[in-house]
């Protein structure tokens, strides 16, 4: 795959047209990714507004019939950790941002709540945040994400199982989170009936 | 069928609590309108392509 900050190569291009066709069509996929890496909205959508231009300004490096949707990630990946070594507002948790978020129906106790994973996702590392959101939300296979990310595959599956289990316990050890409650009124149940015995016991 | 590959990929991302909430936040933002800049940005695309284009279209971004 053609290197978005390589110069032009060798290779066929797309016509502008075409090429215009192709950003449109993966404008949603970039949200998501930019929004999950910095969470604020606004920030999230000035990133992909920029990306996109990077992307026409360097569309005759694209090769065409190769993975458009790796070329557009690794512009916007990019421009995402230049930004962050510049500008700390960009892993601060964006509390507005998290009401705008749908929260899972009630009774749905298997189900975490959107606002919980998108609030851990806020305080893994970078690394591990880009994994779980190109892997697990944009249900990429791991060579593509390798490809984007630049590692190994071996890295990203690495990467990705910290990242879950750090998600995790971020997530049931949030005080407020619908997953801390479940677990604590699960395993106060538990307590309960080991309890039992001593209860009957005790005439109790 | 498609109905029963969607009710068995259901089935799955249920049993992995993680990967369902990581699935249902990129359906949430996925869902969502593009906002009407995003059309404005590509406009001035096409403005530039009828003018001369400053980004001449194989300059490094870098």
């Amino acid at each position: 795959m053609s290197d978005p900050e390589a110069p032009p190569d060798q290779h066929a291009s797309l016509s502008d047209a075409e090429f215009k066709e192709q950003l449109v069509g993966i404008i949603p996929a970039l949200r998501v990714f930019a929004r999950g890496l910095c969470s604020g909205r606004a920030i999230a959508d000035d990133m992909v507004q920029d990306a996109l231009m990077r992307a026409w300004a360097a569309r005759q490096s694209y090769a065409a019939g190769s993975n458009f949707r790796a070329w557009m990630f690794m512009i916007l990946r990019n421009q995402y950790y230049t930004t962050l070594r510049k500008n700390s507002r960009m892993v601060a948790w964006d509390p507005e941002a998290a009401e705008r978020i749908l929260i899972s129906p009630p009774g749905q106790e298997s189900r975490i709540d959107l606002i919980d994973v998108a609030n851990a996702l806020q305080h893994v590392s970078p690394e591990q945040r880009e994994v779980l959101l190109l892997v697990g939300a944009n249900a990429m296979s791991y060579e593509e994400a390798a490809e984007i990310v630049g590692c190994a595959v071996g890295t990203i599956k690495s990467r990705l199982a910290r990242g879950r289990t750090a998600l995790q316990a971020l997530i049931e050890g949030e005080p407020g989170s619908r997953a801390a409650s479940t677990k604590a009124r699960r395993e106060r149940e538990e307590g309960n009936k080991s309890d039992e015995p001593l209860r009957k016991a005790a005439g109790g | 069928m498609v109905g029963q590959n969607d009710n068995k990929g259901k089935a799955k991302r249920a049993a992995d609590p993680i990967a369902d909430a990581l699935r249902r936040l990129h359906d949430e933002v996925a869902a969502e309108p593009v906002p009407q800049e995003f059309f404005d940005l590509l406009d001035q695309i096409d403005a530039r392509l009828g003018a001369q284009d400053p980004f001449g279209g194989g300059e490094d971004p870098a």
